[in-house]
């Protein structure tokens, strides 16, 4: 079993992005059949909405975990669109020139913000994918800067030539899966919240089995219970396959076999 | 050997589930390698008196050696202490489970106290559900918050004896039992975090942790897996599968 997980934070918080820690993870990883990750930064390191500077930093940290590991980790750039455009396509262009190959999006606002426009035409530019950040949070104060799936879907359906990674699938559950049911563009990853059953069958059935990416939200979650959330469905080898490295291969144009 | 403290049977209300039978269940979880496992039924979180369904898992879980029947409790009914007493005169109960939070009563109640001193004097284990679902994401119309630790802690201190695991707690909700409660056990189920048991080993002992599959409401591969590739130690990995809640509700021989 080979598994691709597209959604980590290797950060270790307090302690920093130690090399020994790294490492360590590393080995825990590739024990239980993870041979890529993609990192996506200490996104909420400096809070919501991170300065420039602050953006600088916490990819630099990501850089750094991709030096140290370069057959392992797959960095994206982490952006906050409410900075403009300038500063955006800077960063975006540095990072892009170090082999990032995504951008990663939180909560500095709301997915169907028209701020993202100029952060999407450079995605469709550069052809990179975004992993957008999205939580069930329809009803709520939270949805000002948490996007719901209909406001990735949204903004998925202004930028068809985009591909987003809406993320969070145990969040938002059958409702976001129905959401992006008929936009090809969006892919669904299965990071974070708690393996409840019956979730990832109903996304394999609506959306079909290439368009889910496997992600753990590490490490706020524990491998073996997400590896285990999605081995553990009822779908077929095929699917199961497909979920944990094919599609995520595919995407970032690895062999796959 | 695995056995599951946290598993149960039924419809559920907001989504269509398997295991809706006892059959049903002990197929699943022997498809999965567990070994026994304490099983409630669902219907009983929902029923205003949950007595006819606890009837219906103790006669219908003979046929299966593998299921451990709980019977859940309403402390808030008045007959329920004497509801009690009927199924131990009947069967050979091993623990009995409360969900405050559906039930709607307080831990520090009255009547709440008056089941727990007579399960403390009885050393009838109670199992203390938590939560059955994300309070994030539950269903629009249920809204319902968490059991209170507040009130676990001042329970557990009044009654020292009381033979208590809780159920459905998050990393952070069983770590801030700390040593001060060496005699409260935990089930995994909603416990999650990098490194996670060895980070929960360093606030609490290995006999405080047990396996909980939270079947089948949960993936049951994935509480299973989580425990598996844990780097922990193999020998507190078996007391976790299974030697705690052996010794601690006084399991008899195990079954395939």
């Amino acid at each position: 079993m080979r598994i691709f997980d597209v959604h980590t934070h290797p950060v270790f918080f307090d302690n920093g992005a130690r090399h020994e820690d790294v490492s360590e993870l590393v080995n825990y990883a590739k024990s239980i059949g993870i041979v890529k990750m993609v990192a996506l930064g200490d996104v909420l390191k400096f809070g919501p909405t991170p300065d420039k500077d602050q953006i600088n930093e916490i990819n630099e940290t990501t850089l750094q975990l991709m030096r140290w590991e370069p057959d392992f980790f797959v960095g994206f750039c982490y952006l906050n669109p409410t900075l403009g455009e300038k500063p955006l396509r800077k960063e975006l262009e540095l990072r892009l020139g170090q082999n990032f190959r995504g951008i990663k999006l939180e909560i500095a606002n709301n997915a169907d913000s028209p701020v993202m426009d100029p952060l999407m035409k450079a995605a469709v530019e550069r052809a990179v994918p975004i992993l957008q950040h999205t939580w069930r949070t329809a009803g709520k104060r939270m949805r000002k800067t948490h996007s719901d799936p209909i406001d990735t879907c949204r903004l998925a359906a202004r930028y068809p030539e985009a591909t987003v990674i809406m993320a969070h699938l145990y969040s938002y559950g059958v409702r976001g899966v129905i959401e992006a049911k008929h936009l090809p563009n969006v892919l669904v990853d299965t990071s974070s919240c708690l393996p409840f059953a019956g979730i990832l069958e109903r996304a394999v059935d609506i959306l079909g089995d290439r368009r889910i990416l496997y992600g753990s939200d590490h490490p706020i979650r524990e491998f073996g219970q997400c590896v285990g959330r999605v081995t553990g469905s009822n779908i077929p080898l095929v699917s199961i396959n497909r979920i944990l490295f094919q599609n995520a291969a595919k995407l970032f144009e690895l062999p796959s076999n | 050997m695995l056995i599951d403290v946290n598993a149960s049977y039924g419809p559920w209300p907001f989504t269509p589930l398997s295991c809706e039978t006892l059959k049903e269940l002990d197929q699943h979880l022997a498809k999965h390698g567990i070994s026994k496992a304490l099983v409630s039924p669902l219907r009983a979180i929902f029923y205003d008196d949950p007595h006819s369904t606890n009837l219906e898992l103790l006669r219908q879980s003979r046929r299966y050696s593998r299921l451990v029947p709980i019977p859940t409790l309403n402390p808030s009914l008045a007959d329920c202490i004497e509801n009690l007493e009927h199924y131990r005169s009947q069967y050979d109960i091993k623990a009995v489970k409360l969900y405050p939070n559906f039930h709607n009563y307080p831990l520090i109640s009255k009547r709440c106290s008056r089941l727990l001193s007579y399960l403390e004097k009885a050393r009838l284990p109670l199992i203390l559900n938590f939560r059955v679902e994300d309070e994030r994401h539950l269903y629009h119309a249920l809204k319902l918050k968490s059991v209170s630790i507040v009130q676990t802690k001042h329970l557990a201190k009044r009654y020292a004896k009381l033979k208590l695991l809780c159920v459905g707690l998050s990393l952070d909700e069983i770590k801030s039992f700390d040593t001060s409660f060496p005699n409260i056990r935990f089930d995994l189920s909603f416990a999650d975090w990098y490194r996670l048991i060895p980070t929960l080993l360093e606030h609490l002992r290995p006999e405080q942790l047990m396996f909980g599959s939270h079947t089948p409401l949960m993936v049951t591969e994935a509480n299973i897996y989580k425990l598996k590739v844990s780097p922990i130690d193999k020998r507190i990995q078996q007391q976790i599968e299974g030697e705690n809640a052996q010794k601690f509700f006084s399991l008899e021989t195990l079954s395939g």
